[in-house]
C-alpha cells in the first residue's frame, strides 16, 4: 500500500514537473499530506491502483508529441483506467442514474395544482431533472465540505476532517487569484478538468464520494500549490 | 435614459415589490409561528396597556419566551394593529412595508455605490436591475412576509449606508445615517456586531473626507450614541442578559470548549459555511426560511452573480472596497452562532447579492449587444425564458405549494384549535393544554385577542410557572395520572399518549397536528 502511494506521488510529481515545473515539489508535498489522499491510501489499494493508471495515461499523453508511438500504450492504459474506475466507483446501473424521488415530488405538485397545463409546464419531469442535476453538481462546490468536514460519505473520510485542511482554502483562493491574473489558460484548464469529472458523477443518485472524483481533487491540489507559491512571492515582495 | 422612463420603471418595480409582499399576506405563510404571535400580541398589549405580556411598561426588550427579543418590531406593529385589529395580516404588515422600503432603498443605494467610481450612462439601469432583483428575491420575499425583526434591521442597514454615502456630499446626512444604524442595532441581534464593523470599515475608507467634516461627524456620533442607551441601561441595572441573553444562548462559545484555537476554528468554519452555493442557490436551510425546492436566490442568478463579482474584483476604486466591506462582513455575526448556515442571521447580506448580479447582467448584456443579431436572439431569448420560467415556478411554489408542503413547519392548526377550545370551554370544568405543544398560551392570547388588561390583572405571563387563562391550564400532561372523568378536555400534541379522542386537527399533508381527548 505504501509502495503504491509512493508510486502515485512519484508519477504525480513527474506530470506536474512536465506541465508546471515551478510548483511540482510543492504540489507533491500537498498531495502527500492531504487528508483525502492519506485516508483513501489507507482505505483501499485498488483505488490507488486506479489513480496510478489514470495518471500514467495522462503522463503518456504528455510525452506523445515527442514519442508518437506512446499512443498505443496510452490507449491501453486509458481502457484499463476506465475499466478500473468503473469497478472502483461501483457505478453499476442498479445504483441508479435517475432522480426518481424528486420526480415523484414533481408529480405530487402537478396533482395538487389540479393537473393544469400550467402546473405540468412548471413541474415537467425534464426541468425537474435538470434542476436536481444542478443540485447534485453544487454538492461538489461546497467549501465547508471540502475544507472542514466531509459529511457525505463518512466511511472513507473522518467527518471531523475535510478532504483538505482548512488552511488549504486560503491557498486555493490565492491560487484562483493567481491563475486569473497570470495564467488564464491554466485556470480554464483547471475548470475544464474539474467539470469533466463532476458532470458524469453528478448524474448518479449517490452521495458525493471523494473516490468518484479523485482526479478532480488532484486539480485542486495543483491550484493550492499555485496559491502557496503566489503567497510566498507576495510575502517576499513585502 | 429619460427621467420619465426611470421614474416609470421605478414605480412599476415598486408596485411589483408591494404586490409580492402584500398579496394574501395573512394567508401565506399559512399561519404565524410562535415568534410572530408573540410579537403581535405584545404589540396589542402595548397598544392597550403600554405594557408587554409580563407587565413591563414600555420595554426596550421583550422577554417573550426567554429569548429577549428587541421590542422595536412590536412598537412598529402598533399602528397596523390599531388600524386593522390584532390579526396575522396586521402583525406582518410592518415587515412587508419595510421590505418595500428596502426595495426602494436598494435603487438609491446602488446608484450611490456605483457613483463612488464616477457615474456612467448605465448606472441608473444597473440600479433598476438591482432593485428589481430584490423585489423578486426569494430570500427577501420570504422574510418580508413574516414578522421577523431581521427584515426591519436590514432596511435600516440599507438606509444607514445610503445616508452615509449621501453624507459624503452633504454632511448633514451623516446624522440620518447614525439614526438609521441606531435603529438597526436596536432591532435585531446581527447588526449589533455588523454595524460597528461596517462603520469602522467606512471610517478607514473615507477617513480623509470624514475628518474634513468634523462638525457633522461628531454630531452623528452624539446622535448615534443616544441609541446605545438601552444597552447602557440594562448593563447598569445588572440585567445584561436582556441584551446579550439571546446571543449567549445561540453562541458557539457557550457550547464549545474554552480552547482559543478551537473557537477560532469554529468561527472560521461557520463563516465559510455561508458561501455554500447549495445553500444560496438550491436548497436554503431551515424549511421556515425558504419556499419548497427553492434556495435563497434563483439558480439563474448564479452565473450573473459570478460575472458581477469578477467585475467588482477587477475594479480598483472605492466601490470595490465598500461592496466587499458589506459582503464579507455580513456573515460574521452569524459565524459566532450555532445551526449554520442561517438565512435570518445573514439577511444583512442583502442587497449585495443583487447589486453584484445586476452588474453581471449588465456586463452580459453589453457583451451580447456587440454580437450579431442572430446570436443575440439565440442567446438572449432562451436566457430570458429561463429567468421567467424560474420566477413563475418560484411564485407557484411560494404562494401555492408552500402552505400545502410546509404547514407543519409554520405551526399550522392553532387557529382551529383555539376556535375549538372557545366553542367547547363552557362544557368542561377545565381545559388542560399540553406544554409539549409549542408555546400554546401565546396562540390562545393571539387568536382570542384576549384583553391584555385582564390578562395582566391576573399576573400576565408567569416566569417559568404554570399559565392559567380562565379555565384553561397550560401544563405538562401525564396521561396515566390524569383524572379523565369527562369534566376536563385535554389538548395534546400528536406524539403524546391519549385515549377517548374527541377531535383531531391535521396538517395539510394529512399528518396529525394536535388532538383533543377527554
Amino acid at each position: 500500500m505504501l509502495v503504491l502511494f509512493l508510486a502515485l506521488l512519484l508519477i504525480f510529481y513527474f506530470i506536474i514537473k512536465k506541465v508546471f515545473p515551478t510548483i511540482a515539489i510543492i504540489a507533491t508535498i500537498f498531495l502527500a499530506f492531504s487528508p483525502f489522499a492519506m485516508q483513501i491510501a489507507m482505505h483501499n489499494i485498488y483505488i490507488e491502483l486506479g489513480l496510478i493508471i489514470f495518471l500514467s495515461c495522462l503522463y503518456g499523453v504528455l510525452w506523445m508529441p515527442r514519442y508518437p508511438k506512446l499512443i498505443f500504450l496510452t490507449i491501453f492504459l486509458c481502457i484499463l483506467g476506465v475499466y478500473s474506475f468503473q469497478e472502483l466507483t461501483h457505478n453499476s446501473p442498479q445504483n441508479g442514474y435517475l432522480f426518481i424521488k424528486e420526480l415523484q415530488l414533481s408529480e405530487q405538485r402537478i396533482s395538487y395544482s389540479g393537473s393544469t397545463h400550467f402546473a405540468k409546464f412548471l413541474y415537467n419531469p425534464f426541468i425537474t431533472t435538470v434542476q436536481f442535476y444542478l443540485q447534485h453538481i453544487t454538492q461538489y462546490f461546497e467549501p465547508h465540505e471540502f475544507f472542514f468536514s466531509w459529511s457525505y460519505t463518512p466511511q472513507y473520510i473522518n467527518p471531523n476532517l475535510g478532504l483538505f485542511y482548512p488552511f488549504d482554502l486560503i491557498f486555493f483562493l490565492a491560487g484562483i487569484v493567481y491563475l486569473f491574473k497570470k495564467n488564464r489558460l491554466g485556470l480554464y484548464l483547471f475548470i475544464l478538468w474539474y467539470f469533466v469529472i463532476i458532470f458524469p458523477v453528478a448524474l448518479t443518485n449517490h452521495q458525493p464520494d471523494p473516490i468518484h472524483i479523485l482526479p478532480a481533487l488532484l486539480s485542486i491540489i495543483i491550484v493550492n500549490a499555485f496559491g502557496f507559491v503566489y503567497l510566498l512571492q507576495l510575502l517576499k515582495k513585502q | 435614459m429619460k427621467k420619465i422612463i426611470i421614474v416609470g420603471l421605478f414605480l412599476i418595480i415598486l408596485c411589483i415589490a408591494a404586490f409580492l409582499r402584500l398579496w394574501h399576506l395573512g394567508g401565506v405563510p399559512i399561519s404565524p409561528n410562535w415568534d410572530e404571535a408573540a410579537l403581535g400580541y405584545n404589540a396589542y398589549s402595548l397598544l392597550k396597556t403600554g405594557k408587554d405580556e409580563y407587565g413591563i411598561f414600555l420595554p426596550f426588550v421583550l422577554k417573550s419566551f426567554g429569548n429577549y427579543t428587541p421590542a422595536v418590531y412590536s412598537y412598529l406593529a402598533i399602528p397596523s394593529i390599531a388600524l386593522f385589529g390584532l390579526s396575522v395580516f396586521a402583525t406582518r404588515l410592518p415587515s412587508a412595508i419595510m421590505g418595500i422600503l428596502a426595495v426602494a432603498g436598494t435603487f438609491f443605494l446602488t446608484k450611490e455605490l456605483l457613483g463612488l467610481d464616477g457615474h456612467n450612462k448605465r448606472t441608473t439601469l444597473v440600479s433598476l436591475i438591482a432593485m428589481f432583483l430584490l423585489a423578486i428575491s426569494p430570500w427577501h420575499i420570504q422574510f418580508s412576509r413574516v414578522a421577523y425583526e431581521a427584515n426591519i434591521a436590514l432596511t435600516f442597514c440599507i438606509y444607514g449606508l445610503l445616508f452615509f454615502l449621501i453624507g459624503l456630499r452633504k454632511s448633514i446626512w451623516f446624522v440620518f445615517s447614525s439614526i438609521s444604524y441606531g435603529f438597526a442595532i436596536n432591532t435585531y441581534h446581527s447588526p449589533r456586531l455588523f454595524v460597528p464593523l461596517v462603520l469602522i470599515g467606512l471610517f478607514v475608507i473615507f477617513k480623509r473626507i470624514l475628518l474634513q467634516q468634523t462638525k457633522y461627524f461628531i454630531l452623528a456620533l452624539i446622535v448615534g450614541s443616544i441609541f446605545l442607551f438601552p444597552f447602557v441601561y440594562y448593563v447598569a441595572q445588572g440585567q445584561s442578559n436582556q441584551i446579550f441573553g439571546r446571543a449567549s444562548e445561540t453562541s458557539i462559545f457557550t457550547k464549545s470548549s474554552n480552547n482559543m484555537f478551537g473557537n477560532v476554528y469554529h468561527v472560521f468554519e461557520g463563516y465559510v459555511k455561508h458561501f455554500s452555493p447549495q445553500w444560496i442557490f438550491i436548497s436554503g436551510d431551515n424549511d421556515r426560511h425558504h419556499a419548497p425546492s427553492t434556495g435563497l436566490l434563483y439558480i439563474w442568478e448564479a452565473p450573473f452573480f459570478l460575472i458581477g463579482l469578477i467585475q467588482l474584483i477587477k475594479k480598483k476604486g472605492t466601490l470595490r472596497k465598500v461592496f466587499f466591506l458589506w459582503f464579507l462582513l455580513a456573515p460574521i455575526p452569524a459565524s459566532l452562532t450555532t445551526e449554520l448556515p442561517h438565512a435570518v442571521r445573514t439577511l444583512i447580506f442583502l442587497p449585495s447579492f443583487q447589486i453584484a448580479t445586476a452588474m453581471g447582467i449588465e456586463t452580459a448584456a453589453v457583451w451580447l449587444h456587440k454580437r450579431l443579431v442572430i446570436k443575440r436572439i439565440l442567446i438572449g431569448i432562451p436566457t430570458i425564458s429561463i429567468m421567467i420560467f424560474f420566477i413563475l415556478r418560484y411564485f407557484n411554489l411560494y404562494f401555492y405549494q408552500m402552505n400545502h408542503e410546509f404547514s407543519q413547519v409554520w405551526q399550522f392548526g392553532y387557529e382551529h384549535a383555539v376556535n375549538y377550545v372557545e366553542q367547547h370551554k363552557s362544557k368542561y370544568q377545565q381545559i388542560v393544554v399540553s406544554t409539549q405543544l409549542e408555546q400554546p398560551y401565546i396562540f390562545y392570547l393571539f387568536y382570542t385577542k384576549y384583553d391584555p388588561a385582564t390578562y395582566l390583572a391576573h399576573g400576565g405571563t408567569k416566569q417559568n410557572g404554570i399559565e392559567t387563562i380562565d379555565n384553561i391550564v397550560f401544563r405538562p400532561i401525564y396521561w396515566n395520572k390524569e383524572n379523565r372523568d369527562h369534566t376536563t378536555l385535554y389538548m395534546l400534541s400528536a406524539d403524546e399518549a391519549y385515549s377517548n379522542e374527541v377531535h383531531l386537527i391535521r396538517y395539510f399533508d394529512s399528518q396529525p397536528a394536535m388532538r383533543f381527548a377527554e
